[in-house]
C-alpha cells in the first residue's frame, strides 16, 4: 500500500495538466457519465433516503470516480491518481478508532450504522470568527459545559491587539496561539481540560500558521485534531499538503475535511453526493485520517439545510456507513442564526438526516452559515446535542426522518430564499450576560417554544 | 520599548512606497550621503583597519541610516520605522551573557568580545552546505562535533529525500527540514556530543512553513540551539522572516539575526557594505530582539568574502559594532576555493585574521567553493578554523593587517580562477571518517607554511 511519501511522489510525476483543463475535460465529464453509469438519482419528494441499493451504488461509484479522476495539485499542476483495488485495500486498513482528548475526556471515536441506536459523537462548537478573546473564552466554556460533548469546535479571532489579521503575516500566527492558549484556558475553566479541540487551527490560513499552532508550547496535543482541506472540487494544494505531511508527521490526529458544492462543478443533489463520497474515501485513503469532516454547501445560499442537500447528506452516509469503518462527523450550516425559529427548524432537519444515515457524529450546525461575528452562542450546540440524542435513541427509521424532515422544509423552506440579514439571528453579547455566562430571557422563551413545538410535531426532543 | 507586535504594527501602518522607490529613492542615496557625511573611507593597502575613530564614526553612522531610510517590508510595501532613541536604549539594555546555548556539558554562555580580546571567540564550526546523502551529511557533523573546542555546528542543508529533489514550500520540504534535524541529532550523540547546539536552523528550510515544522520539539530541537533570521539585502524583510520571527519568539528560541551585505550591490563599495552591515547589527539586536549575530559581505561577482575589501568590511565592522553595543556576532568567511586545496586555507586564514582582532565573538568555519558545490565541505576546514583561531586570539590588529597582505599576494589574483576543490567523499573515508593521506600531507604542509611567515599555530 502506498504510503503518504508515495503520494506526495505522484504529486509531482503525475499527469501534468492545467487546472481549466482539469475541470472542463476530467472533472465534469467523469462526474456526469459516473452518476448516469450507477444511476444515482435524486427524487426531491424523498429529501431523506432509506435506500440501501441506491446508497451501495454510491460507495461504487465513488470508488470509480476517485480512481478515474484522482486528486488535482495545484502546486504542481499534476494529479494524484489513485487505482481501484488500492482504494478498497486503503478502506480496509482503516483501523475502526479514533481516539481524542485526555485523562477523562479521553473518547474513542467509533462508526455508526444507519438506523443506529448508538450515540453520535458530539462535537460542539463552530470556527466561527468572534469580535473578542473574552468572547471565545465565554463561547467555548460554554460549549465545554455540555456534558454530551466529545470534543469542541473553537472560534477564531479576526483581530490581535485591535490589528486585523492578515492571513500569511506574524498576525495570523498570533491570532492562531493565541486562540489554543484561550481556548485550554477555557476548558479548565469549564472543568474539562482534557476535551479534544477538533479543528485546529481555525485561526490558521496557512500551512505556516497550522503548524505554528501545534507547537506544545501553545497548549495543542496530538491527541487534538487538525482539518485538512480539499479545495472544491477535487482539488489540493501545497498549504494542505504541508499540513497533512507535518500533522502525519508529528503523530497529530488527521481529520479530512470537504464541503462540496451543491451547484459546483460537480452539478446538481447526485453529482455532489459522489464528489462528497469521494473526498471521504481520498481522507481514509490518501490523508489516512482519524476522522472526516463532511458536508455540501449549496452554492447561492451557503447553507445546508436545502433539500437537495438533506438528500445528499442521507445518501452519502447510509454509502460510507454500510460500506466502510471510517468515522464521518456531518458538518451541517443553518441559513438562520441564533434566537431565529428557522434555525432550530433548519438544525433538526440536518440532524434527522444525518444521524438516522449512519454518520459516525456531527459537528453542532452553524448559525447564519457561520458567517456572522460572534453569530453563536452554547444553546445552539446544547439543541443540537439532545436533538441527536433523541433522534438516536429512538432507533428512528430513514422513513419517519423523511416524514419529519418534509413537514420541517415546509416550515422554513421558503423562508431561507429570503434576504439572510431578517434571519441572521442575534450574536452572543446580544443574547448572553458576558460576565454571567447566562442566556438572557427573551432567548429562554423562544428557546421553550420551539423545543414544545418539535416536540408536538414528533421530534425526539430529550 | 517596543515590542515586537510594535514594529508590525509599524509593517502594516508605516508609510508606503514600491520597492523601486525604496532602494532607488531612499536606500541608495542614503548610504552615499552617510557615507560622506561621516568619513567612512577604504584604505586597500590596510585591509585590517584598527581605526578606532573610524569605527566608532561607522557606529554612529549605522545608527543614522536606520533611523533615515528604516526597514522595508515586502508584503505590505510599507517601512518599519525606528527611532534613535529607542535603538540607543535596545544596545543599552542588551543583557550581556545572556546568551547561552546547548544543553548539559556542552551548555555555554556567548560572551561578547572587544577588538584584540584575548578572550578565545565562540567556535561555531561547520557549514550548511548542501549534503547529497544523509550518510555524508551525517559524517560531516560528527567530525565537526569531535573537534573539542567547538561550542556549536552548523548543519547541512538536504537538497533531495527519497532521491526527490526538494521543492521549497511543498511537504518534501518539511520532510527534508525535519529528516535534517534528526540526522544532525543522531550525529551529534554519536560523537558523543548530544548537547551541542545547532545554531544555523534550519538550513533545509527555504520557507517559514519548513522552519516552524522542523522546530516541532519531537523532532529533536531544543529552545538552546539558535534559529538564523535574515534581514533581506538590503535593509528588507518580508513575512517569510517576520513569521519565523514571530514562532521563535513565542517558543522562547534563541534568535540569531543574521544578514548578507552585497559588495557591489545596493550599498555600493565597501564603505557602504560596512555601513549596512554595521546597521544589521542594530537591526538584529533592536527589532529581531535577537540572542546573537552572524554576519558576512559577499562580493558581488565573486561571490566569497577573501578579498581586500571584504577583509576590510569585516574589520572595521566588527570593530564598529564590539566597541559600541555587547551583541555578540558570529563572522563568517567565504573562500573561493574548495576543500582540499592550498588557495583555501590562506583565504580562510586572511578572513579569520580580519575577524578575530577586530572584536568578533565568534568565529565560523569559513565556507569553501563559495558555498555553492554539494558535499564540499569536511571537518579539516572546521578544524583549521579552530587551530587557526586559537593561535591569532590576542594578536594585534596592525600584525595580523601584515599577515593578510602576505597571504592575500599568494591568492588575490587566483579568485576569479579558483579551483574547486575536492568533496567530502573525495578526501575523506565515508566509513572510518578519517582524511585521506593525501589531504592529512596537505594540511600539515598549509600549517607549516602558514608557521614560516608568522603565524603562532599552537
Amino acid at each position: 500500500m502506498p504510503g503518504l511519501f508515495d503520494y506526495f511522489e505522484r504529486a509531482v510525476t503525475g499527469p501534468i495538466m492545467t487546472p481549466k483543463d482539469f475541470q472542463m475535460k476530467i472533472l465534469i465529464p467523469n462526474v456526469r457519465r459516473i452518476v448516469k453509469e450507477f444511476d444515482i438519482e435524486y427524487d426531491p419528494a424523498v429529501p431523506v433516503s432509506g435506500d440501501n441499493a441506491l446508497a451501495d451504488r454510491l460507495f461504487e461509484a465513488a470508488i470509480e470516480f476517485l480512481a478515474q479522476t484522482g486528486l488535482y495539485c495545484e502546486g504542481t499542476n499534476r494529479i494524484i491518481q489513485f487505482d481501484g483495488p488500492e482504494i478498497r485495500k486503503g478502506l480496509g486498513h482503516y483501523k475502526q478508532a479514533g481516539t481524542f482528548g485526555e485523562g477523562r475526556d479521553r473518547s474513542v471515536l467509533t462508526p455508526r450504522k444507519p438506523e443506529d441506536t448508538k450515540q453520535p459523537w458530539c462535537h460542539l462548537g463552530n470556527g466561527i470568527v468572534v469580535s473578542s478573546d473574552e468572547i471565545a473564552m465565554a463561547l467555548v466554556e460554554g460549549f465545554a459545559s455540555i456534558p454530551q460533548a466529545k470534543s469542541v469546535t473553537i472560534p477564531a479571532p479576526d483581530t490581535v491587539r485591535g490589528l486585523p489579521i492578515m492571513g500569511g503575516s506574524p498576525l495570523e500566527l498570533y491570532g492562531v496561539i493565541s486562540s489554543i492558549e484561550s481556548a485550554r484556558k477555557a476548558l479548565w475553566r469549564a472543568g474539562r481540560p482534557g476535551l479534544a479541540i477538533l479543528n485546529l487551527c481555525p485561526a490558521a490560513t496557512t500551512a505556516a500558521g497550522a503548524i505554528a499552532g501545534c507547537h506544545p508550547s501553545t497548549g495543542a496535543r496530538p491527541s487534538d485534531g487538525w482539518l485538512i482541506d480539499y479545495l472544491a472540487e477535487m482539488t489540493i494544494d501545497f498549504n494542505n499538503l504541508n499540513k497533512l505531511a507535518f500533522i502525519t508527521y508529528m503523530g497529530g490526529n488527521v481529520g479530512s475535511t470537504d464541503l462540496p458544492i451543491l451547484g459546483g462543478y460537480a452539478g446538481g443533489a447526485p453529482g455532489t453526493a459522489l464528489v462528497m463520497a469521494s473526498y471521504q474515501i481520498a481522507g481514509c485513503v490518501f490523508m489516512k485520517g482519524d476522522y472526516h469532516l463532511s458536508g455540501p454547501v449549496e452554492m447561492n445560499l451557503g447553507c445546508s439545510s436545502t433539500r437537495a442537500a438533506l438528500w445528499v447528506y442521507s445518501v452519502v452516509g447510509r454509502a460510507i456507513s454500510r460500506n466502510t469503518n471510517y468515522c464521518v462527523l456531518a458538518n451541517q450550516y443553518a441559513m438562520g442564526g441564533p434566537a431565529t425559529r428557522t434555525y432550530f427548524y433548519e438544525a433538526t432537519a440536518e440532524l434527522l438526516a444525518v444521524v438516522t444515515s449512519g454518520f459516525a457524529g456531527f459537528e453542532s450546525c452553524h448559525p447564519a452559515r457561520g458567517i456572522v461575528k460572534d453569530g453563536i452562542t452554547p444553546t445552539e450546540p446544547q439543541f443540537n446535542a439532545d436533538l441527536a440524542a433523541g433522534i438516536a435513541q429512538s432507533g428512528m427509521q430513514a422513513d419517519s426522518a423523511c416524514e419529519l424532515c418534509s413537514r420541517l422544509l415546509e416550515k422554513y423552506e421558503a423562508q431561507i430564499k429570503i434576504a439572510p440579514s431578517e434571519i441572521q439571528g442575534k450574536t452572543y453579547p446580544q443574547l448572553y450576560d458576558i460576565k454571567t455566562h447566562k442566556r438572557s430571557e427573551e432567548y429562554d422563551r423562544l428557546y421553550d417554544e420551539v423545543v414544545e413545538e418539535l416536540i408536538q410535531m414528533g421530534i425526539p426532543l430529550k | 520599548m517596543p515590542n515586537f507586535l510594535d514594529f508590525i504594527e509599524r509593517a502594516n501602518s508605516g508609510p508606503i512606497l514600491t520597492e523601486k522607490d525604496f532602494n532607488m529613492k531612499s536606500l541608495i542615496p542614503n548610504i552615499r550621503n552617510i557615507v560622506k557625511e561621516y568619513d567612512i573611507v577604504l584604505d586597500k593597502e590596510n585591509p585590517i583597519s584598527s581605526d578606532d575613530a573610524m569605527a566608532d564614526r561607522l557606529y554612529e553612522a549605522a545608527i543614522e541610516l536606520l533611523v533615515c531610510t528604516g526597514i522595508y517590508c515586502e508584503d505590505t510595501n510599507r517601512i518599519i520605522q525606528l527611532d534613535r532613541k529607542e535603538i540607543i536604549q535596545s544596545v543599552q539594555d542588551f543583557r550581556e551573557g545572556a546568551a547561552s546555548f546547548g544543553d548539559g556539558r556542552d551548555r555555554r554562555h556567548f560572551k561578547a568580545r572587544q577588538p584584540e580580546d584575548t578572550q578565545l571567540p565562540w567556535l561555531h564550526v561547520g557549514t550548511g552546505i548542501v549534503a547529497s546523502s544523509e550518510e555524508i551529511a551525517m559524517a560531516q557533523i560528527e567530525g565537526y562535533g569531535s573537534i573539542p573546542e567547538a561550542n556549536s555546528v552548523s548543519t547541512p542543508a538536504f537538497s533531495r529525500v527519497k532521491g526527490m529533489p526538494v521543492t521549497g514550500g511543498s511537504p518534501l520540504e518539511i520532510y527534508a527540514s525535519i529528516n535534517a534535524v534528526q540526522a544532525a541529532r543522531k550525529a551529534l550523540w554519536r560523537c558523543g556530543r548530544p548537547g551541542l547546539p545547532i545554531m544555523n536552523l534550519l538550513s533545509s528550510s527555504t520557507t517559514a512553513t519548513g522552519t516552524i515544522a522542523g522546530s516541532y520539539p519531537v523532532f529533536g530541537l531544543r529552545p538552546s540551539d539558535g534559529w538564523l533570521i535574515d534581514v533581506l539585502a538590503e535593509m528588507k524583510v518580508n513575512f517569510e522572516t517576520l513569521n519565523r520571527l514571530a514562532f521563535i519568539q513565542i517558543i522562547n528560541g534563541n534568535i540569531g539575526s543574521t544578514a548578507i551585505p552585497i559588495i557591489g550591490g545596493y550599498a555600493g563599495g565597501a564603505p557602504g557594505t560596512a555601513l549596512a552591515m554595521t546597521a544589521y547589527f542594530l537591526v538584529g539586536l533592536h527589532l529581531f530582539q535577537g540572542t546573537y549575530h552572524l554576519t558576512l559581505p559577499i562580493h558581488f561577482n565573486s561571490g566569497c568574502n577573501s578579498m581586500r575589501e571584504a577583509l576590510w568590511v569585516f574589520a572595521i565592522t566588527g570593530r564598529a559594532a564590539s566597541r559600541n553595543t555587547r551583541y555578540p556576532a558570529i563572522a563568517l568567511g567565504f573562500a573561493a576555493a574548495g576543500p582540499c586545496t592550498k588557495m583555501y586555507f590562506y583565504e580562510a586564514a586572511a578572513t579569520i585574521l580580519s575577524q578575530v582582532p577586530s572584536g568578533y565573538a565568534g568565529i565560523q568555519t569559513p565556507h569553501p567553493a563559495k558555498a555553492v558545490i554539494d558535499d564540499a565541505a569536511t571537518p579539516m576546514e572546521a578544524l583549521f578554523t579552530v587551530e587557526l583561531t586559537k593561535a591569532v586570539t590576542g594578536i594585534k590588529t596592525h600584525r595580523a593587517n601584515e599577515l593578510a597582505n602576505q597571504l592575500l599576494e599568494k591568492y588575490e589574483n587566483e579568485i576569479p580562477k579558483a579551483p574547486a576543490g575536492k568533496k567530502y567523499q573525495e578526501c575523506y573515508d565515508l566509513h572510518t571518517r578519517k582524511p585521506s593521506e593525501a589531504y592529512r600531507r596537505l594540511y600539515e604542509e598549509v600549517k607549516a607554511e602558514l608557521s614560516g611567515i608568522g603565524i603562532p599555530f599552537i
